[in-house]
């Protein structure tokens, strides 16, 4: 092209706003969304169509819909209108519209997705999902045989999926892909420990629930230490760098991958602390006392690992970093799906220093009676909770029966 | 992975759809009004009525067309109330605003007289090559974008881009040789 025309080109390209400009314009079309909510049949009509985003393609051929929703899914879904995609997705297994949930909500949430990234960030949250599923199940005493089986399969499934997609992240991003294992690896972890937690206190010794709680727990905990496998594989080669902490070495700059990860986790942990935090104090008054304070000690702890992994971090010990990070994020999720149990689940739940339960509604001798409360996956370490006094948990059966409202 | 996103995905796919394309049609608006506050302005319009037919449920096919479509109207409807011309000179527009478009203050003195330099001979193209030339090297749409937006056939888009191209060249070869 022509050398003064690509020069003008160029000039023209350079107008542009200030970030502080973008974002002041950005805020007024907040507020103006804020007051301007969409309709709740755009959203279900926005998903009939395919999905549109808002991108520069035009757009795909909208999904049939008989494809993925079977027949009666889709008369209720005609039948209840607008409202139907969004109650399913409060749905579990059993009830009359998980079908829409599974077939038409995440299947289209499936195909908008796209970036390697988000489609990673998807499955985990699918997977979760799932689990949170059993979860809900478990509290009602409804985690029957067969539905305990399809949710043990799907978190089976999924997991391989999200293995799936995380491995499409690697070739770009080894450090990303690396979290995200770890990321799953843990909320695996921290599911299982309150799923274990839920069947304990509310199962009560009836044998038949028990033993299908257990075999979600038991697929959940496979497909947990696998993904710990992997984890600790990149522990060790991280660990079999040269440390950089011995000087008597030639000071050797430690390979950016290492420094990257280490960042990388301190910001995953950071930001699930500041999270967890935010739900805490959102929720207060809704969680019982007991668990707002196990929430904020919990983060408290999280905390102070986040602090040691700073100093690491100063000290360019990034080995010993991530190590801090990575616990603090274990405990930042645990005090998140702490806290989220029991709203949702109106059951309360506390993952004590030992691993037992206490169940606001068991009686004092339930706390010691539990076994498969303890789950003994290889991501979870108990040890490195913070001292959890037991006078606390002596006190709670006793004092509080309330529910979480 | 315990994410919390408390918004649902329409809107925080329009805001993220807003940080991916509010630069590009500033400056497309900037090029149209010169006036630094009014683009701003016309760009926060244009998403806000976007988003309100979003909101509506309404089908919008092709997202970054519409939002120029949008922009557009603005710009022409103001440009009508305000009985102005629209080929304003580049010189009038410059005295009455104060040339600004938020350029890069590293840029050298030089670069920046030649680029306004540059500018003037802009000016001096027809309004529709103008627009057409801003749209397709400057934004870098492509045709069958600029199509929609413009309400013709990519066809045309491509013979116009390629024409306004030709005059721009020619126009910057005359003044180098008076």
């Amino acid at each position: 092209m022509h050398k003064r025309v690509r020069k003008l080109i160029k000039h023209l390209k350079s107008a542009s706003m200030t970030t502080a400009e973008r974002e002041h314009i950005r805020e007024a079309l907040f507020h103006h969304m804020e007051q301007h909510p969409v309709e709740e049949d755009a959203l279900v009509r926005r998903m009939l169509q395919g999905g549109g985003t808002f991108r520069p393609e035009p757009k795909r051929q909208p999904i049939p819909l008989m494809r993925f929703a079977p027949a009666l899914a889709l008369v209720v879904l005609l039948a209840a209108g607008g409202g139907a995609s969004y109650a399913a997705e409060g749905a579990v297994p059993g009830d009359l519209l998980y079908p829409v949930k599974i077939h038409v909500n995440e299947s289209v949430r499936s195909v908008m997705v796209r970036k390697p990234e988000a489609r990673a960030a998807w499955e985990a949250e699918r997977m979760e999902r799932r689990l949170k599923e059993a979860q809900k199940l478990a509290a009602r005493g409804e985690l029957d045989g067969e539905k305990s089986a399809q949710l043990s399969e799907s978190v089976a499934r999924q997991s391989e999926a999200l293995a799936l997609r995380i491995n499409d992240i690697e070739a770009n991003d080894r450090v990303a892909a690396d979290e995200a294992r770890v990321d799953a690896a843990l909320t695996l972890a921290t599911h299982n420990e309150v799923l274990s937690e839920i069947v304990a206190g509310s199962m009560m010794g009836e044998s038949g629930s028990e033993t299908e709680a257990d075999m979600i727990i038991a697929a959940i905990q496979k497909t947990s230490e696998s993904l710990a496998e992997v984890e600790e594989a990149v522990d060790v080669a991280a660990a079999s760098l040269p440390t950089e902490d011995s000087e008597e070495l030639a000071p050797r700059e430690p390979p950016q991958e290492m420094v990257d990860a280490a960042n990388r986790r301190y910001e995953n942990a950071e930001n699930t602390i500041a999270s967890a935090r935010l739900l805490l104090s959102e929720n207060r008054e809704n969680i019982g006392e007991l668990v707002a304070l196990q929430a904020s000690r919990t983060l408290r702890a999280a905390d102070e690992e986040l602090h040691a992994g700073e100093a690491d971090l100063e000290l360019r010990l990034y080995a010993a970093a991530t190590e801090h990070f990575t616990n603090a994020l274990r405990l930042a999720m645990r005090a998140n799906l702490l806290i989220e149990a029991n709203l949702e689940l109106s059951v309360e739940i506390e993952i004590t220093h030992d691993g037992t339960a206490a169940d606001g509604e068991t009686t004092s001798e339930e706390e010691d009676a539990t076994d498969n409360s303890a789950a003994p996956d290889a991501t979870s370490g108990e040890g490195s909770d913070s001292s959890t006094t037991s006078d606390s948990d002596g006190e709670d059966p006793a004092a509080d029966t309330e529910t979480a409202a | 992975m315990v994410k919390h996103t408390y918004q649902r995905g329409v809107e925080a796919e329009f805001l993220e759809a807003y940080e991916m394309y509010a630069d590009a049609l500033f400056r497309h608006c900037y090029y149209r009004v010169y006036d630094r506050e009014r683009a701003k302005e016309v760009v926060q319009d244009t998403f806000m009525k976007t988003w309100e037919v979003v909101a509506r449920g309404e089908e919008i096919r092709n997202f970054r067309a519409y939002l120029y479509r949008v922009a557009r109207n603005l710009i022409i409807d103001e440009a009508r109330r305000r009985k102005l011309r629209t080929e304003t000179s580049l010189e009038d527009m410059r005295e009455d605003s104060g040339f600004d478009p938020g350029e890069d203050k590293t840029r050298t003195l030089l670069d920046r007289m030649e680029g306004a330099e540059a500018l003037k001979l802009l000016a001096k193209l027809s309004d529709e090559d103008q627009e057409v030339l801003m749209l397709r090297f400057v934004d870098e749409l492509d045709p069958k974008e600029i199509a929609e937006m413009l309400e013709v056939t990519a066809n045309v888009v491509s013979v116009r881009s390629h024409r306004a191209l030709k005059r721009l060249r020619e126009i910057m070869d005359e003044q180098k040789d008076a």
